[in-house]
């Protein structure tokens, strides 16, 4: 349905982390994701290098739809985004 | 105090409907009352202002059906007279007119005559100043307002004299007009219909409908303009005089700061409204306005540089100018605003707590000299007697050295330093006010400023300690659940920001004292003022309001759930009670308040008292972010959007609905904390989130498990967060967007910046 690849770069601790997985649940969008908290040492340090590439300020969630990088759980972009 | 409205005055058509009778008043009031030192009704009430009139030779009623029934029944007109207890013209109207047999005897054989405290009523007090506004162009306290029996408005005024003055009426001679005018078929019908067309206006004015138009950011900077073209440059304030204190606007001016920084303005309007809020504050503090002595300000100048006030000190302008000041501090971190910060919240403390904790609502202009004057005996209360100075009073005092350079420093003359003295009462009389910065001061007297502070210090305190003695103005003791709101919220503030615990435990007392004596938790009922044992009124929009965001700021500085647990019940009872779903906004008074009232007041704009709706909207903007709520949202955004369409053409009426604009589209800091408060790990964490000026910021602490689960019912995330490498622990998030969490307050202070 959505070509797009989502991928969802987020921390276990983060409220808006958790509204954006399930709003996208709720779309019915596949999304791959990562708790960076929850990882450990230079598995860690690496994605967050990643995000820093999309996100200079490294915050979460960092959504990426396809080519286009989303900051924060900004439903109406999102959408846009998933052209839903 | 006066207040101006944006009314065509329809004034000459009323005045000449008694004009063309002339006065003709039958002898029927000829049999002089005999009540003179007899109680009336007003005896069996609470309120201060109420029982200032008990004896009064006026067969005064209180607010009540008694007395609409009576005039219903006799078919005369009701006079109804509005004031406060620490009100100088009402003192004089008092003394001059209420007290005189021969005037209560006009009174008493026409009218029926209702006396109300607008503190006890600020909803009766909004409707009939808002028609005397509409009759005259202006008004204030006194307020005396004709209505027909049926509460319309026809004619009204403020203070009268008991003879006539220049270009005054006297006081008689209108009762006797408007006896003369009822009685007469024609005359009256045109009152009549005048009470009509007034209760058109006014209701138009206050009980309105709104279209909802886009929100424009603009609306900031038109407000900000506005704001400039009113300050005055050279001594502060935003208007000429009377200058009256106006912590809405400082309030506005610093959240405008914020916003400049923090937005892209290019431009430096941020630091041109920090210039204007600090020079005003800092004005205000060196003036006579300020209670040089004392701490905590006076209610407002009679001229425009701040010196010769009117001496009454009302609760809420020293609650939301502590604010002021310590946001000033937090800005800048000049220790001046910090000390007068200080000084004030420890006057609140000292002279303005009950036992229990509940904030009295205000202490009195006048008072009774302590000297008896030449003559002895002389027992008549003036004005600022309490505060003010002769020379040699403060030579007795401090001796020959300490008192000249004391002198110097606080601006006294030999003669009195009083310029504008119409009623004679500050002959020889000194309103301190600091002249001199400690600098000059130490200059003149070739001494250290050290020396020279030391010296001040210890002669404002002999003063202090000599000024006890005097006979104290009358307090009024009323404890009022809003104004209580305002000083929780202060002193909460004053904690985090100057960490003296004195702060906060005065601040935990009054809320206590608020949900022993003036709130149901079984009906959830929120009562509006208390005094000797009695809770009355059942409590207005502007109760809900300021109480909860007392009880948010409060949350902040203890972090106690069961504050913020409060606030929430309030705020769910306050949307049902109190919030216009069709039109937005709050009313003032809820549905099943008075059945006598004649219509819903919706407050649009912020006077010297914030108005509750632009409250309601700063707290439901926060508490959206404490729950995650939706609801809560909807209502301030429909709110917001409802007065702004109101007010586009004065965005500036409404400072405190603009900061909540500001921080509904800049959406500042949320932050949780994990820690355990005891420790130095999560005090630091605290300090530096207290030390930075964010307004519109919410903090959280878990720092138990119940504090987790009780949080966590709001915010499901809050179970999940812990800390970092065994230290205390700061999530913060911005704008549905999350930071990796902290230990490190450097890293922390980066963040929040």
């Amino acid at each position: 349905m959505f070509d797009n690849p989502v991928k969802i770069y987020s921390l276990s601790t983060c409220s808006h982390c958790k509204s954006s997985k399930k709003f996208l649940s709720d779309c019915a969008v596949m999304y791959d994701f990562v708790d960076v908290d929850l990882l450990e040492g230079e598995e860690r340090r690496a994605i967050l290098e990643d995000i820093k590439k999309f996100n200079p300020k490294c915050s979460f969630p960092t959504i990426i739809i396809g080519d286009k990088v989303i900051v924060g759980f900004k439903e109406k972009e999102i959408k846009d985004a998933l052209g839903i | 105090m006066f207040t101006k409205l944006n009314f065509i005055s329809i004034l000459p058509a009323v005045i000449l409907i008694f004009y063309s009778l002339g006065i003709s008043i039958a002898a029927e009031e000829n049999k002089m009352t005999e009540n003179k030192n007899k109680p009336n009704r007003l005896i069996h009430e609470k309120s201060p202002y109420l029982l200032q009139h008990a004896y009064n030779p006026v067969d005064w009623f209180p607010w009540e059906n008694e007395a609409f029934e009576k005039s219903q029944a006799e078919n005369k007109p009701i006079l109804l007279s509005i004031g406060y207890s620490t009100c100088h013209w009402c003192h004089v109207m008092e003394e001059e007119s209420f007290m005189d047999p021969n005037i209560a005897n006009i009174m008493n054989t026409h009218f029926i005559c209702i006396k109300v405290d607008r503190e006890e009523r600020p909803d009766i007090d909004k409707i009939y100043i808002t028609a005397v506004s509409a009759l005259t162009g202006s008004a204030g306290w006194p307020l005396n307002v004709f209505l027909t029996p049926e509460l319309k408005p026809f004619y009204g005024g403020t203070y009268f004299p008991p003879v006539a003055k220049s270009g005054i009426l006297s006081w008689p001679d209108l009762l006797k007009l408007i006896a003369t005018a009822w009685k007469d078929p024609s005359k009256k019908e045109k009152l009549l219909s005048s009470g009509q067309e007034l209760s058109r206006i006014i209701t138009n004015h206050l009980s309105w409908s709104s279209s909802h138009g886009p929100i424009d950011i603009n609306f900031l900077d038109n407000a900000l303009n506005n704001f400039s073209t009113r300050f005055d440059q050279n001594l502060g304030g935003f208007s000429p005089s009377p200058k009256f204190p106006s912590p809405s606007i400082q309030n506005f001016l610093f959240a405008y700061y914020f916003y400049a920084k923090n937005s892209d303005k290019q431009d430096d309007t941020g630091e041109t409204a920090l210039k204007m809020g600090n020079f005003t504050l800092r004005a205000m503090a060196i003036g006579g306005i300020y209670d040089q002595l004392g701490g905590g300000f006076h209610r407002y100048s009679t001229d425009a540089k701040w010196h010769v006030p009117h001496f009454e000190k009302m609760l809420y302008d020293n609650a939301q100018l502590l604010r002021n000041y310590l946001d000033a501090f937090l800005i800048t971190r000049d220790i001046f605003f910090g000390n007068i910060a200080r000084e004030t919240a420890d006057y609140v403390l000292r002279d303005m707590t009950h036992p229990d904790g509940g904030f009295y609502s205000a202490e009195d202009a006048d008072s009774t000299p302590a000297d008896p004057g030449p003559n002895g005996g002389h027992k008549k209360k003036i004005e600022g007697a309490f505060y003010v100075w002769e020379q040699k009073e403060i030579d007795a005092v401090l001796g020959p050295e300490p008192a000249k350079i004391f002198s110097y420093h606080y601006g006294l003359q030999p003669e009195g330093n009083v310029e504008y003295d119409p009623h004679g009462d500050f002959k020889g009389k000194n309103v301190l006010f600091a002249a001199h910065s400690l600098d000059e001061t130490a200059d003149k007297f070739s001494r250290s400023n050290n020396t020279i502070a030391q010296t001040l210090k210890e002669s404002k305190l002999k003063l202090l300690q000599a000024r006890a003695a005097r006979p104290r103005p009358h307090l009024d003791d009323k404890i009022l659940t809003s104004w209580n709101g305002l000083m929780i919220s202060a002193l909460s503030r004053a904690y985090q920001v100057l960490e003296d615990e004195r702060y906060l435990i005065a601040a935990r007392r009054a809320a206590k004292f608020i949900r022993k004596n003036l709130y149901d938790s079984a009906t959830k009922l929120l009562h509006r003022r208390w005094r000797k044992g009695e809770r009355k009124i059942a409590g207005m929009a502007s109760d809900y309001s300021f109480l909860i965001q007392g009880l948010i700021d409060l949350y902040e500085a203890d972090f106690d759930p069961g504050r913020l647990e409060w606030a929430l019940e309030l705020m769910d009872e306050q949307i049902k009670l109190f919030y216009d779903k069709e039109n937005g906004g709050f009313f003032m008074t809820r549905k099943d308040h008075d059945k006598n009232i004649i219509m819903r007041v919706k407050e649009d704009s912020d006077s010297v008292i914030p108005s509750a709706g632009s409250v309601a909207v700063l707290n439901l903007l926060r508490l959206t972010r404490f729950t995650d709520t939706t609801e809560y949202a909807k209502v301030a955004e429909s709110t917001l959007k409802s007065i702004l369409s109101r007010i586009k053409a004065q965005p500036d009426s409404a400072p405190n609905l603009l900061i909540a604009l500001i921080t509904s589209r800049l959406k500042p800091a949320e932050v949780v904390i994990v820690g355990d408060r005891n420790k130095e790990d999560t005090r630091s964490i605290l300090k530096t989130i207290n030390s930075l000026f964010i307004p519109g910021k919410i903090v959280m602490l878990v720092d138990n498990n119940t504090t987790r689960s009780r949080l966590a019912r709001y915010l499901p995330f809050i179970e999940a967060v812990k800390k970092m490498d065994n230290r205390a622990t700061a999530y913060v998030c911005t704008d549905k967007t999350c930071k990796q969490p902290v230990t490190d307050p450097v890293a922390l202070t980066e963040l929040l910046n």
